[in-house]
């Protein structure tokens, strides 16, 4: 399996701290991966600094080869990364269709997110600051899947979402993703939905990955999981 | 015993040079810097405001517009109730006492609550300086557009008797006095509790106001001190200049203090102060020649020191020989 | 007494205030740039069409030529100036005064400080309610009202005025979804600049066309958008009927000196009294 992104030895932070120290990690094309760990290790400082929303330090970012490092992120977006932050960050004054729009400038139309998430179309000229927490994070979703990126980088999506919707939005990704070859970076700490979405799990602690399990064993052994996090 | 800061030992130095001046130098040359001096203050008050404290203040010169005109009305007698009064001592305190109380009234109102974006506080200034500069012209009783004349020098006695200060070289050490005493006591403070909580403030005012600190109640003294320095500046410079203008209080004073707090520094008083002195020192010297070309240089290295060297061209070389000697 | 007349000039003023109060917003609500140098912008407008007068050019030539002029300027100035003071909030309100110092020196340079007057084209003049109104006045408003509508029409019908509308709500998330926000901020800056442009363009031949031309225009803009608020396109619009209003009405009863003073002490009441502005919302701040 090609490396699609490997990231090597990264060092970020914000204003004075240090929040990664020398991180390594890599995710493989088409690939789903977990990013486990308690609150504060850094898991969100990571996907931010892959995004350029935090510039790194030191280390390396190289997504399909070629160097991310100092890149704002319009330019990363544009290589073929989609982010969807924790909190889901909607434009809430605009219109569901219009947030959609954002996601590809070029689209003719939202018709792609539609496909996706039907829910979607009945609310399309609705404020999308008025949607609920669960359609907020369609919605932050199928934006940010009009653009077809290679890489999808997910904040926490679960969180203040409803656990059936949960698992709608597990479905409806696993299901882009296998058929459109989209590699998935999770960070969660639904454990559930972790393990269900994604194909490899990485620990992270005190700014670096410190241990790495395929789902299967840890489904398989649940207090492997106790072990890592724990530690 | 620990090194002495920097910027300190340049204080000392120069105010040293500055005593032995008046044996080498020729008289005008005193006369000009006595009056730069008084510009020194104003501009310090600025670095104060805004270097020090992070309030950029666009319409600075309002203040010293309106200490110049305290201790011009007041000398010459035209307050009411208060024409016999002629102290010079008493003006002076009337001058810092009315531009500080303007300028704690603006932040009164801009620092309220949540207080104004600090881009917007130096709105409010500059509409200040303009509506203040207007009145100014169209106020009979202040003379107008030409002002108040005849403003009676610097008296020792306590009120408008015994000597007269407008020989050059008492006059040039009464204010270099003046400015190595206020930038010694902004000093003090600054390095005080209470300065390192404006410090704080400047730096990140939500964490300050996290913390506990009644940020625009501290604000509403930094600026109000402020005003106060510049009145006493403003002051100063009537008692010497002889006449108060509207020129005082208005945009193009406030323009030049901006300019000269930009290019010498406004991270230290000292730097501030070196940076008008130089600069009028070199425009004395340059203008004649580039004439009207000499704003716009002056335009054009603003704006270039506002990019490349937010230190100010003074501020810069104190950092660095700061860093060579490690303090 | 002619009510009409003195409605209208108010209305007019009001509209000129608008267009120059929505650039400024524009450029402060997309890129978090305070322009100390939008008065300027109206001033080369104006200036602009003093030159093509001088060049024996018709008007109307100078008019639409202005805004495209003024528009290059910003562009120049966003791509030299501002873009590099970005980080420091503080010194790109610096820079951009620094701009407007520079921009009002090369003007007197130029043309040397004095006024000069801008001939308005003859268009005649109307009745309305049984006094003559000069049709020159009605065009200038409606040049206004009309640019404000291409702007908002720009904003709320166009994919580019959506990626703005994306970036103002949300700086960084506008950027992780693709938006180029180093284009927008050059041709956003560069439209507020045409805005002022136009306006000082259209006003030229009713005010005095001098370098100081730019200041009488900048701090009302200011008051107005602190007045109305941000956070949305219409505080702006709000804010300047208010302090226009104000201004036209107490300087038609007393002295254009007292109005500013009027307006002044009503605006720095209304931002202490309610600091978002009269209809400001939080905004984001990236």
């Amino acid at each position: 399996m090609a490396e699609l992104l490997a990231v090597a030895g990264l060092v970020a932070g914000y204003g004075g701290g240090t929040v990664l120290h020398g991180l390594d990690f890599a995710v493989g094309s088409g690939e789903r991966v977990a990013v486990l760990g308690r609150n504060g290790v850094g898991k969100t400082t990571l996907l931010k600094t892959i995004m350029g929303l935090v510039r790194p330090r030191a280390g390396v970012i190289r997504f399909a080869g070629a160097p991310l490092d100092g890149l704002p992120p319009f330019r990363i977006a544009r290589a073929g990364i989609a982010y969807v932050p924790q909190g889901r960050e909607v434009f809430a004054d605009l219109t569901v269709e219009e947030n959609l729009i954002l996601g590809d400038l070029r689209a003719a139309d939202a018709g792609r997110a539609y496909g996706l998430f039907p829910a979607l179309a009945e609310r399309r000229r609705e404020a999308a600051g008025r949607l609920s927490g669960g359609q907020q994070q369609q919605l932050a979703i199928a934006r940010a899947l009009m653009a077809r990126p290679r890489l999808l980088l997910l904040d926490e999506p679960s969180e203040g979402v409803q656990p059936s919707v949960v698992l709608e939005l597990a479905a409806a990704l696993a299901a882009v993703a296998t058929a459109e070859g989209m590699a998935i970076v999770l960070v969660e700490q639904n454990i559930d939905l972790a393990l269900r979405l994604a194909g490899r799990a990485v620990f992270m602690d005190r700014g670096r990955v410190v241990a790495e399990e395929r789902t299967d064993d840890l489904r398989a052994d649940p207090s492997r999981l106790d072990h890592h996090l724990v530690l | 015993m620990p090194a002495m800061r920097t910027v300190d030992l340049t204080g000392i130095l120069a105010l040293a040079l500055f005593l032995g001046l008046p044996a080498v130098s020729a008289d005008w040359l005193l006369g000009d810097l006595a009056i730069y001096f008084s510009y020194a203050l104003l501009a310090v008050s600025l670095a104060f405001a805004w270097g020090f404290c992070g309030l950029l203040s666009l319409g600075h010169a309002v203040y010293f517009g309106i200490g110049a005109y305290a201790m011009s009305t007041l000398t010459l007698g035209m307050l009411p109730g208060l024409e016999a009064v002629r102290s010079t001592w008493l003006g002076l305190a009337f001058a810092a006492a009315a531009a500080g109380a303007a300028a704690w009234t603006i932040g009164w109102f801009t620092f309220a609550g949540r207080g104004l974006h600090g881009a917007f506080f130096g709105i409010v200034t500059l509409a200040l300086a303009v509506v203040f500069e207007r009145l100014a012209i169209n106020w009979d009783w202040l003379g107008g557009l030409n002002g108040l004349m005849n403003v009676p020098p610097i008296t020792l006695g306590l009120n408008g008797g015994g000597l007269d200060l407008w020989a050059p070289v008492p006059l040039f050490y009464v204010m270099l006095g003046a400015l190595a005493v206020v930038v010694a006591g902004l000093t003090v403070y600054q390095r005080s509790d209470h300065g390192l909580a404006l410090a704080a403030i400047r730096e990140n005012e939500l964490r300050a106001r996290a913390l506990g600190y009644d940020t625009g109640a501290l604000k509403r003294r930094a600026f109000a001190l402020s005003g106060a320095v510049a009145g006493l500046a403003g002051a100063l410079f009537v008692v010497q200049f002889g006449f108060a203008s509207p020129t005082l209080i208005g945009f193009s004073l406030s323009a030049e203090a901006l300019i000269w707090v930009a290019l010498g520094g406004r991270g230290e008083l000292v730097s501030a102060a070196f940076g008008v002195i130089a600069l009028r020192l070199l425009e004395s010297q340059v203008s004649s020649r580039l004439e009207a070309w000499w704003p716009l240089v002056v335009g054009l290295i603003f704006m270039a020191v506002v990019v490349v060297l937010p230190r100010g061209v003074v501020g810069e070389l104190l950092y660095r020989i700061g860093r060579w000697r490690g303090r | 007494m002619h009510l009409a007349s003195f409605v209208l000039d108010g209305a007019n003023a009001v509209l000129i205030l608008m267009l120059v109060a929505l650039g400024l917003a524009i450029v402060f609500g997309l890129m978090n740039v305070i322009n100390l140098a939008h008065g300027e912008f109206l001033m080369l407008g104006a200036y602009v069409v003093l030159a093509t007068g001088e060049a024996g050019l018709p008007f109307w030539l100078g008019l639409a030529l202005a805004p495209v002029a003024v528009g290059v300027v910003g562009l120049l100035a966003e791509e030299f100036l501002i873009r590099h003071t970005y980080t420091r909030l503080l010194d790109t309100i610096l820079a951009t005064w620094g701009l407007s110092l520079v921009l009002r020196q090369a003007i007197v340079l130029l043309y040397g400080p004095g006024s000069h007057s801008v001939a308005a084209p003859d268009l005649g003049a109307v009745e309305i309610a049984g006094s003559p109104y000069p049709v020159y006045r009605l065009a200038v408003m409606a040049i206004s009202l009309a640019a404000i509508a291409a702007t908002f029409a720009l904003f709320f019908r166009t994919r580019f005025g959506l990626a703005a509308r994306a970036v103002i709500a949300n700086r960084a998330m506008a950027s992780c979804i693709g938006i180029d926000t180093r284009r927008l901020d050059r041709w956003t800056f560069s439209l507020g600049a045409a805005l002022a442009g136009l306006a000082g363009a259209a006003m030229s031949p009713l005010i005095s066309v001098d370098p100081q031309a730019g200041l009488g225009w900048l701090v009302p803009a200011f008051l107005a958008i602190l007045v109305g608020g941000l956070g949305s396109i219409a505080g702006p619009l709000v804010g300047a009927a208010g302090v226009g209003g104000l201004d036209s009405a107490t300087a038609a009863l007393t002295s254009p000196v007292w109005a500013q003073l009027v307006v002044f002490v009503a605006a720095i009441l209304v931002i202490r009294l309610r600091p978002t502005g009269l209809i400001g919302r939080t905004r984001r701040e990236s």
